[in-house]
């Protein structure tokens, strides 16, 4: 869509929500079943494509002392490993590959989102779903496997009244059910807004503009703001990125060490 | 900062200067927090908003799962309006769990950056 000239006040003729629209690409159908290459898929196999590119080739040289690049992939192998070690403790070593997959592919999704004329796969509810549901559902497999059913424990607080046991029990099963929504709504929430919210101020000053004279000079405000809140965009790609690693990593321990 | 176990490459001797300027460089970075001591809510504000933007969707995700559960049981029991008005308030309950349990995280996470200053700067 296209701002009108004459528009004044601005913004009307612009659509903000034009930018998550997902549009095939190749045309794939399996079975009745739409499994068409689409641009949501396109940027999931760049920003997969770019973890590839950063930790293959940078890491290519070895260098003693690091170049810019070779840091850059150190300093996120280390960040996640702190974060790893930190949360989970030792035992968490051996899911270090998923987690540091997983905060790369949130962190790389969100930045390359960033880019104009890119799309955010992160904002859209379903791709932070599956990757939530994944986590929920694998963390469960694993509390079970490592504990069998003591692992229902985490349910039952311990030096609970038996009258309150009933009530406090359904709580804890629901506090436990919310954490694949509260985990996934988190990211793409966070994405969505702060899209949407650039788009709506950019649709501001090209209005301004459009509207001429006197009001081209209105124009700067919401291009200021505009360029604050990229700063602030940015600090939150990366922000959401932790957040979803970090809370991965509580969920697993929480597996891990039963208390 | 460079971790001791993580050093793959090497040889012995070269490790331990690679150790010694890694104390060095950490002993430097102290001085200069001393010296320039950061503004208290520095780079605290962005949070702000990411701790409430999180305890909201802990509350709201609670909430939801409570309704949503109430509601098929509903549909598979034929108790309407029954169990949806009770799980929601047990989802609420949840919810406010959730929040209380994620502010506890939160206040540990603080305390631990307060008494361990030189641990979050790597952090970005």
């Amino acid at each position: 869509m296209s701002a009108s000239a004459d528009q004044e006040g601005g913004g009307l003729g612009i659509d903000p929500m034009h930018q998550f629209e997902v549009h095939t690409i190749i045309d794939i159908n399996i079975a009745g079943i739409n499994a068409s290459f689409t641009n949501a898929s396109l940027w999931m196999v760049i920003a997969a494509a770019s973890i590839v590119a950063l930790t293959v080739f940078a890491m290519g040289g070895r260098a003693m002392v690091p170049g810019r690049w070779q840091s850059v992939a150190e300093m996120s192998y280390e960040f996640v490993a702190n974060m790893v070690r930190d949360n989970v403790g030792t035992a968490g070593q051996a899911y270090f590959p998923f987690i540091f997959t997983l905060f790369m592919f949130v962190l790389f999704s969100n930045m390359l989102g960033m880019i104009p004329y890119s799309f955010t796969t992160t904002s859209h509810i379903i791709v932070t779903f599956a990757l939530a549901m994944f986590i929920f559902v694998a963390v469960t497999v694993l509390g079970f496997v490592k504990h069998g059913a003591h692992y229902l424990s985490l349910f039952v607080p311990k030096g609970l009244p038996a009258v309150l046991l009933p009530l406090i029990v359904v709580i804890e099963v629901i506090s436990y059910l919310s954490r694949p929504i509260s985990l996934s709504v988190r990211l793409f929430a966070n994405m969505m807004a702060g899209h949407t919210m650039l788009k709506v101020f950019a649709g501001f000053v090209i209005g301004f503009i459009g509207a001429g004279g006197a009001y081209i000079g209105l124009a700067a405000l919401p291009l200021a703001f505009m360029v604050a809140f990229t700063g602030l965009e940015i600090l939150v790609a990366f922000l959401q990125a932790y957040v979803f690693a970090i809370l991965t990593c509580i969920y697993l321990n929480d597996a891990l060490h039963l208390h | 900062m460079t971790l001791p176990t993580e050093n793959e490459d090497g040889a012995g001797d070269s490790r331990e200067d690679l150790a010694e300027l890694d104390a060095k460089l950490r002993a430097h970075a102290k001085a200069q927090k001393q010296k320039y001591p950061e503004p208290a809510d520095a780079g605290k504000r962005g949070t702000a908003i990411g701790m409430a933007f999180r305890l909201s969707t802990e509350l709201v995700a609670g909430l939801v799962v409570g309704g949503v559960v109430g509601w098929l049981l509903d549909d598979w029991l034929g108790t309407k309006p029954w169990f949806l008005l009770i799980f929601f308030f047990l989802g609420a309950a949840a919810g406010i769990m959730n929040v209380f349990r994620t502010a506890q995280l939160m206040s540990a996470a603080a305390i631990k950056d307060q008494n361990e200053p030189d641990n979050s700067s790597g952090d970005k």
